[in-house]
């Protein structure tokens, strides 16, 4: 299940329509005019995102409604884990810069 | 023993630290985040590669890059204008992922150069999002990371880090 919601917020497209419906609940008609790509697609993203939970679906007369669940993404455990894996990258390769230019400098 | 990364990120807030020292000056350290050549060699998570379009690193400047993965498939674009760059102990930016739908998903990003102990430096990213939604996302997605990349790995540094 965790992996899941990791697999679904990896794709570029899902992570713009996260963001897109985190600022205001949609229907997928209102969220298909901010994409490129096909409805299809959009809705087939829509899915993935549903079907992880980090979409709630709300039945609003004939048109259905898309809210962004954050307590979703707040479940995963560990949630800052990943996060701070790319900034513990990025300052491991920045120790080993800062060892060579140190030589340099001497 | 290697240099911790703290990250704060305290539930309902705007804003997030990620603070980390480093045992090499600061006029060192600052140099690394204000030469592009430097930048491009560690911005990078693990099998990324990060390209500046361009580096306009004084006041009122700007900057442009793009994450790659190892094939140079960009995977995302970050922009932002430089506010201030006072060496070596500040830098005052902001950030935004190009090329989202919704414009105004902007992010202030300041940096502190702190000189300890004489040889050591210790950094403090302060970032503050227009929303809450927006610094959750930031935290969660990994935006920059590629997350599923990221955890596969997890599992092979911790080993490494185990035997080391």
């Amino acid at each position: 299940m965790r992996r899941d919601v990791f697999q679904a917020i990896a794709d570029p497209t899902r992570r713009a329509i996260l963001i897109l419906i985190a600022a205001q609940a949609m229907t997928p008609n209102a969220i298909a005019e901010h994409f490129d790509c096909t409805r299809q697609a959009v809705s087939n993203h829509i899915k993935i995102l549903t079907e992880c939970k980090l979409l709630d679906q709300e039945q609003a007369g004939r048109e259905m409604i898309y809210h962004f669940n954050l307590n979703k993404l707040k479940e995963v455990a560990d949630w800052l884990a990943p996060f701070q894996r790319m900034w513990e990258e990025r300052f491991d390769k920045l120790d080993n810069l800062l060892e060579n230019l140190k030589k340099e400098t001497k | 023993m290697k240099n911790q990364t703290k990250i704060i990120a305290d539930p309902g807030k705007q804003e997030l630290f990620i603070i980390r020292e480093f045992d090499a000056p600061r006029e060192l350290v600052f140099k690394a985040f204000t030469t592009v050549e430097l930048l491009e060699q560690f911005f990078a998570p693990n099998n990324r590669v990060t390209k500046y379009e361009y580096f306009n690193c004084h006041d009122n400047g700007s900057y442009k890059y793009a994450t790659c993965d190892e094939n140079g498939k960009i995977l995302c674009v970050f922009k932002g204008a430089i506010h201030e760059v006072a060496a070596p102990e500040r830098i005052i930016q902001t950030s935004e992922l190009d090329g989202l739908p919704v414009k105004g998903h902007v992010v202030l990003d300041a940096m502190t150069f702190e000189s300890i102990d004489g040889n050591k430096t210790r950094l403090t990213i302060h970032d503050v999002c227009i929303s809450v939604s927006d610094r959750d996302m930031i935290v969660n997605s990994g935006m920059e990371g590629g997350l599923v990349q990221i955890f596969d790995k997890l599992e092979t540094l911790l080993a490494e880090q185990i035997k080391n």
